[in-house]
């Protein structure tokens, strides 16, 4: 009876629960963004779209219909489900095929933007990408008067496949930033003393002695910036009253880009990070790695158009969007700003110790990386801003610490944690229940947005109980990044980098969560080579 | 019995093909330079041409090189060149160098040919010089090696200079071919290139090429001289 009754009171709290059932058929063709016409993957006829709108505590059903000549699959990034509706194929299910229909089925724990892509192929980077919106039961804590979705991504003139040949042949292939000698020169004519010039000399030998470059800011180059899966020209409007306070969801979709999001005359006031809301933090810019998600709050009381902005790190374009109270209207674009240039720092280096030696790396407590064209003044948001509102659940002491390193070779194009792909290495297994810290080193120079699958990271950011929740942390350039994770559902989930040519070259692990109480594998305790676990076994029984 | 089952399902997992691009996708490359060259003797025409094909770590290569004289000779640069072909299994064995090791079949003037086997290692050495540094062992019993490094200097994003160097060492001499033993031939020099597309470079240079010691011996006896001044014009491609 005291059971029935508690029942009663928790069904009483968590209200009716909500049931809904979604289409989505995926297609191939041909759409206009910017005035070209565009080969893309499409869902409902749809590039960047649709937003699937959900309420925390809906039983969700989703019917994916696969219109192409290939398999497809819909991950649900950073929503937490049972591992068989995932959608990785090979880790999940095994995708869905031409021709016929999936049906996804979970109930939503959790509230706030999120996104969908496919996981196969090429297909994510080719179009197929699109926004979660999901209310919170019990309705937005901060309300606004608009709502929209800003998803951004980059699309490529070339083929994905035709990208990964390139780069394969040729790591630089995309860099058109390279420094030259010219360069050098206008930079020891502009020296101010010999000092000066000795240190020009000595960062280009440096760079140089690790066959390097330090305009090496990101793998492709030739993108257009999308947003809602329009270009710049076609400019996606918003519409506002001056004075209404506008929610801005914004999403990094994209395949290969971060980006340094500003809108000139407004402040942002941060009030959710991946999902989650964060105790509101006012910025003037902020920086978006591929996979994470920031929920914005602005205030335009002025009668006229704000452009918003979103830069790639390496300054080659612009994401653009306007809000506006009338169709039609636009505000100044701003010119792409000053890339940066990678410091010896980013290096993992002081600019003092010109040789790689990496048990000298720096270990700053946390990375703070402002856009180096930020104007002076300009609060941009760290990491270190974000602060959890929910203090309901628990930060358990992890109870082992896994290391790792994240490693590449820009020359092979090859992409990697502990200098291993994803094919040379066995996966990491967990129990049910525990808490695991991870300590990842960035040893490469590009900045890696990891995102894990299923699960939330605590992301250790110096603000202790405060410390925020989030599926996707970027690592930038020599620098170390901590976070926990509590495994908290059975499972197999995905490790890896956001980048999607770092994840298909190699940057990816398996992570198995094994029922509690079960015995964990050989190899978790101990690492080992497919082959030789094998044989241990064999030798064992 | 149970352990043995789950260790199976272990390993099998371990060795699932999920998601496995990284190392089930393979590569190519094709690369070739054509150039005509001008001297104090007869103009010719030379080529350098090298493909790859293969994932990240194991790749077959081939390549072919030759100087053609517009006499319809070919030239053997002292014997260490003719009309050169070879094919190589090679194999990643640090991030920017590939060791590898194949087979030569090389045709001289006068219908002179030579097999051998080689072996060396490829790569970008620090500062970004790139070397290709190779021995290897003729049906003659001749040992040779050779060492090729080049450079890019860029100008702009588009206009590069390559200075190059060559040079060989042979163990003995090989009359038939003009071959002389130690040091044979250095040859040094630099293509400025225009990269119209990264893959499409038209070039102008020059190089020097010096015989040296009994490959010299044997230019002076046939009358020929022991260096030459080359202007250079071609085109680069790759794909």
């Amino acid at each position: 009876m005291r059971g029935f009754l508690a029942c009663l009171v928790l069904w009483a709290v968590a209200g009716p629960a909500s049931a809904g059932t979604y289409d989505l058929v995926i297609d191939h063709q041909s759409k206009r963004i910017d005035g070209q016409e565009r080969q893309v993957f499409t869902i409902n006829g749809e590039i960047g779209g649709p937003t699937l709108h959900w309420t925390e505590g809906e039983e969700v059903t989703i019917n994916v219909i696969n219109r192409l000549k290939e398999d497809t699959s819909i991950h649900w990034h950073g929503i937490l489900l049972p591992s068989d509706q995932d959608g990785v194929p090979g880790i999940s299910f095994d995708g869905i095929k031409p021709g016929t229909t999936f049906t996804y089925r979970f109930k939503v724990r959790q509230s706030g933007t999120y996104w969908y892509h496919s996981h196969s192929g090429n297909q994510e980077q080719e179009g197929f990408y699109a926004p979660i919106v999901i209310a919170p039961a019990g309705g937005e804590k901060l309300k606004a008067d608009r709502d929209y979705v800003v998803l951004m991504s980059d699309q490529h003139a070339l083929s994905a496949d035709t990208i990964l040949r390139k780069l394969k042949q040729d790591g630089d292939y995309f860099n058109d930033h390279r420094r030259t000698l010219p360069d050098l020169v206008r930079a020891l004519a502009n020296a101010k003393s010999s000092d000066a010039r000795q240190a020009i000399v000595s960062d280009r030998l440096a760079w140089a002695e690790m066959r390097m470059d330090p305009t090496d800011l990101a793998d492709v180059s030739g993108y257009t910036f999308l947003v809602n899966g329009r270009g710049p020209m076609d400019n996606w409007t918003g519409l506002f009253k001056p004075g209404e306070k506008v929610r801005l969801r914004f999403i990094n979709g994209s395949a290969m880009s971060l980006f340094d999001v500003a809108v000139p005359g407004l402040r942002l006031t941060i009030v959710r990070a991946d999902g989650n809301a964060v105790q509101p933090v006012t910025v003037d810019a902020f920086r978006i790695g591929a996979g994470e998600t920031y929920d914005v709050l602005v205030e335009p009381r002025e009668d006229r158009a704000y452009t918003i902005t979103a830069q790639s790190i390496d300054r080659r374009g612009i994401a653009r969007a306007t809000l506006a109270p009338r169709d039609g209207m636009a505000a100044p674009l701003p010119q792409p700003g000053t890339p940066g240039l990678l410091g010896m720092m980013d290096m993992g280096m002081p600019m003092d110790m010109p040789h790689m030696d990496h048990s000298k790396m720096d270990h700053a407590p946390f990375p703070q990386v402002p856009p180096v064209d930020a104007p002076s003044g300009a609060k941009v948001l760290s990491y270190a801003d974000l602060k959890r509102t929910d203090h309901a659940y628990p930060l358990p002491a992890p109870g082992r610490t896994i290391a790792m390193r994240l490693t590449g070779n820009m020359d092979r194009y090859i992409w990697s944690f502990d200098d291993k792909k994803y094919s040379e290495q066995p996966s990491l297994d967990f129990s049910e229940g525990e808490t695991v810290r991870f300590v990842l080193h960035n040893e490469t120079m590009m900045n890696h947005p990891i995102h894990v699958h299923g699960l939330w990271m605590d992301l250790d950011n110096g603000t202790g109980v405060d410390r925020p929740r989030k599926h996707t942390v970027i690592v930038p350039p020599g620098r170390t990044v901590t976070f926990d994770i509590t495994m908290s559902t059975v499972g197999r989930w995905p490790f890896h980098c956001h980048l999607l040519f770092h994840m298909m070259t190699g940057m990816f692990r398996e992570f198995v969560v094994h029922p509690r109480g079960e015995p964990l594998p050989v190899s978790a305790a101990k690492p080992m080579a497919p082959m030789s676990m094998g044989m241990d076994h064999a030798h064992h029984h | 019995m149970r352990t043995i089952t789950k260790g199976l399902v272990a390993i099998l997992l371990s060795a699932s093909p999920a998601l496995a691009m990284d190392d089930l996708a393979t590569y190519w490359r094709v690369d070739g330079l054509v150039e005509r060259r001008a001297s104090s003797v007869s103009p010719d025409t030379a080529w350098q041409g090298s493909a790859w094909i293969g994932g990240d770590t194991d790749r077959i290569r081939i390549e072919s090189s030759g100087v053609l004289g517009d006499n319809g000779r070919i030239d053997n640069e002292g014997g260490t060149q003719g009309i050169d072909n070879r094919v190589y299994y090679s194999r990643m064995i640090a991030p920017f160098w590939d060791a590898k090791v194949g087979l030569q079949m090389s045709a001289f003037d006068r219908g002179e040919t030579r097999a051998g086997f080689l072996a060396g290692v490829e790569g970008l050495a620090p500062y970004g010089v790139h070397i290709d540094a190779v021995a290897g062992v003729s049906n003659t019993g001749i040992v040779s090696g050779r060492l090729e490094a080049t450079y890019d200097i860029l100008f702009t994003q588009k206009l590069i200079a390559q200075p190059y160097v060559e040079a060989m060492v042979a163990s003995a001499d090989d009359p038939a071919i003009r071959l002389g033993a130690g040091l044979s031939r250095i040859e040094g020099g630099l293509r400025l290139r225009y990269e119209i597309e990264k893959e499409v470079a038209p070039f102008i240079g020059a190089g020097f090429e010096q015989f040296t010691g009994a490959t010299a011996g044997f230019a002076t006896t046939d009358g020929e001289p022991t260096s030459k001044l080359r202007l250079l014009a071609g085109v680069k491609v790759w794909f």
